[in-house]
């Protein structure tokens, strides 16, 4: 901020010309600024901003997604939430963000040391990681939907190969939230391993050959060494992958479409349902806000333990 | 400047001589993981090419024989892909470039001028980068009913030509940026104007080209918000599509896996090509 400041009256150090006053000019300044900020600003105030406040609002008022009738009705919405298997979907988005969080980032470190090893081959395997990134989820979810097929998906098929017995991955219940956890790490682990591989890189080689010297190898070079050096980017890996867990709905929509029996109904994926399926606002403006409750309480949390350790952050 | 920094990190193995042996040991696990990784994909791409009695009979071979090179046409001719397609262009394309102008601008007017109120605006555009777009849906699309843009393209993409996150990196930019440059344009009589767009934009280009990359995935991959906005096929981009067709041809899984890879193609080349982009751009992208 200060650095702008400084950097704003050097720019503004050419004199006014052609005899326009100082003022003038200063407002010409102002006018452009405002202008060039106006469709970010205005796009966002109207699309985010303005629709956040709205769903604060509505879970405390009645009124249907179309009309204009408001009447405060306290807590009202969110005893409907949980009437309505909120709690419940709580509770799922709860057990999905926690074992995809967990998958990802173990997975992702795991990985990373693996792919940052000297080897021939690791820049092919890491092409791997990032197709899943990048191509339409709907079209790899479509695939999964297939590969854990009981009847004729090669998943169960290799299963009975090695002897184990075959599992319904998307029509039971107990399993279906495992299939989709499955995906999501599937998908998203190659963001976590090129996060961490960039971490890996800028411990500084002194560092590692000191802790050799030292006499740290193997496991313990890693607890002692690599681990607390890549903290602050666990720190960021955790909250953005718990961040976009509590988001999750593509592959939820595709795979389960929450099913079976609500099994795989997250927070996100509810206040879909019952906003866009059921009609019912009230319980989906409730969610929506316990969602924005969670994300910003996760947020600040990252900036404290971020801002502690000496990593980065906003601003 | 890859294989450098390779070089550079992990010089020796675990008795402080480089590595020979352990080699046997991770090898393996590299390849598992790769195998795991592709995995999908490479099973999606034989399924695409059998008939679908090969595809249910359990006993038949892995690799299809013969290849069924006309499942792919009549998955594109059992949906209109083409338009699909060309509707996604259209979104992704305007959406993109949407977002990189308001962005640049906004985030050079935030990082060189000083105006009233200016603090709180950045703040305030700011916040749109914690608020989750699952809790906004709702209202959203309600505004987009109420301004009759429901299944038009303009309301496909006008609420997306903003990006909070794409305006915080082009300021973080030009702040690091000396402005002596621009200075000496205005000394030599530029305008505002021309000072951002012939002079400020072009030293930018390092971050256009990486937002602009990162935006177009996350466009091109959209799915919740067309899925909301647009209601008719030939609004429909490709993966809303997609997900279409996956409704209507549940039990077709040779169809459904030509789509699919009908659907993946495209940014499968782009992702192969682009990958340092790629992997720069999350980089930078972690930094929210």
């Amino acid at each position: 901020m200060l650095a702008a400041d400084v950097r704003d009256g050097r720019a503004a150090a050419p004199l006014p010309r052609r005899g326009r006053g100082l003022v003038s000019w200063r407002m010409r300044r102002h006018a452009f600024a405002y202008a060039m900020m106006l469709p970010t600003f205005g796009l966002t105030a109207l699309f985010t901003i303005y629709p956040l406040l709205n769903v604060l609002f509505h879970s405390f008022y009645s009124g249907s997604l179309f009309s204009l009738a408001h009447s405060f009705v306290g807590l009202a919405n969110y005893v409907t939430l949980i009437q309505q298997g909120g709690i419940a979907a709580l509770g799922t988005t709860a057990v999905y963000t926690i074992g995809f969080v967990i998958s990802a980032t173990v997975l992702g470190i795991a990985c990373a040391l693996l792919l940052n090893l000297p080897l021939r081959g690791t820049e092919a395997v890491r092409t791997t990681f990032i197709i899943p990134l990048v191509v339409p989820i709907v079209a790899t979810a479509i695939v999964w939907t297939t590969l854990f097929n009981a009847y004729f998906g090669p998943v169960d098929a290799f299963l009975s190969f090695i002897g184990l017995p075959r599992i319904d991955w998307l029509g039971d219940p107990a399993m279906a939230l495992t299939t989709v956890i499955m995906f999501s790490t599937w998908q998203y682990v190659g963001q976590n391993v090129i996060l961490f591989i960039a971490a890996l890189r800028a411990i500084p080689v002194e560092v590692r050959e000191q802790a050799l010297v030292d006499g740290a190898r193997g496991w313990r070079n890693f607890w002692r060494i690599t681990l607390p050096l890549i903290t602050p980017s666990l720190v960021v890996v955790t909250v953005i992958g718990t961040i976009t867990a509590m988001q999750a709905f593509t592959q939820i929509y595709i795979i389960t479409q929450g099913g079976p029996i609500d099994a795989t109904t997250t927070a996100a994926f509810y206040v879909y349902q019952q906003a866009f399926q059921f009609f019912n606002t009230g319980a989906s403006d409730a969610m929506a806000a316990i969602i924005f409750a969670i994300t910003l309480l996760l947020t600040l949390v990252q900036t404290r333990l971020l801002s502690r350790l000496g990593g980065g952050g906003i601003g | 400047m890859a294989s450098a920094a390779a070089t550079l990190t992990v010089p020796v193995g675990r008795r402080g001589r480089p590595v020979r042996w352990s080699f046997l040991v991770w090898y393996p696990l590299v390849v598992i993981a790769g195998f795991v990784m592709a995995m999908p994909l490479l099973w999606m791409i034989l399924t695409a090419l059998k008939t679908n009695g090969q595809v249910l009979n359990l006993a038949s071979p892995i690799f299809p024989h013969p290849l069924v090179w006309q499942n792919l046409v009549q998955a594109w001719d059992s949906a209109p892909f083409g338009r699909f397609y060309l509707n996604s262009i259209i979104f992704t394309v305007s959406a993109t470039l949407g977002q990189v102008l308001t962005s640049a601008m906004a985030g050079y007017a935030f990082a060189r001028f000083r105006f009233p109120g200016r603090d709180l605006f950045f703040y305030l555009t700011l916040t749109g980068l914690m608020i989750p777009f699952v809790t906004v849906m709702v209202p959203v699309v309600q505004l987009v009913n109420d301004f009759h843009w429901l299944n038009t393209y303009q309301g496909l993409i006008v609420p997306n030509i903003q990006n909070a996150f794409g305006m915080f990196l082009f300021r973080q930019y030009f702040l690091s940026l000396p402005t002596e440059v621009e200075d000496a344009a205005t000394v030599d009589g530029a305008s505002l104007v021309r000072r951002f767009t012939v002079v400020a934009l072009p030293m930018a280009r390092p971050i256009v080209s990486a937002f602009a990359l990162l935006a177009f995935l996350v466009n091109w991959n959209n799915f919740l918000y067309p899925l909301l906005v647009t209601k008719t096929q030939n609004m429909m981009v490709v993966p809303l599509g997609l997900s279409i067709f996956q409704s209507q041809y549940t039990t077709y899984y040779n169809l459904l896996m030509a789509a699919a890879l009908i659907a993946v193609v495209p940014v499968l080349i782009v992702s192969v090509f682009a990958q340092r982009a790629i992997v720069n751009g999350i980089t930078l992208g972690s930094f929210r």
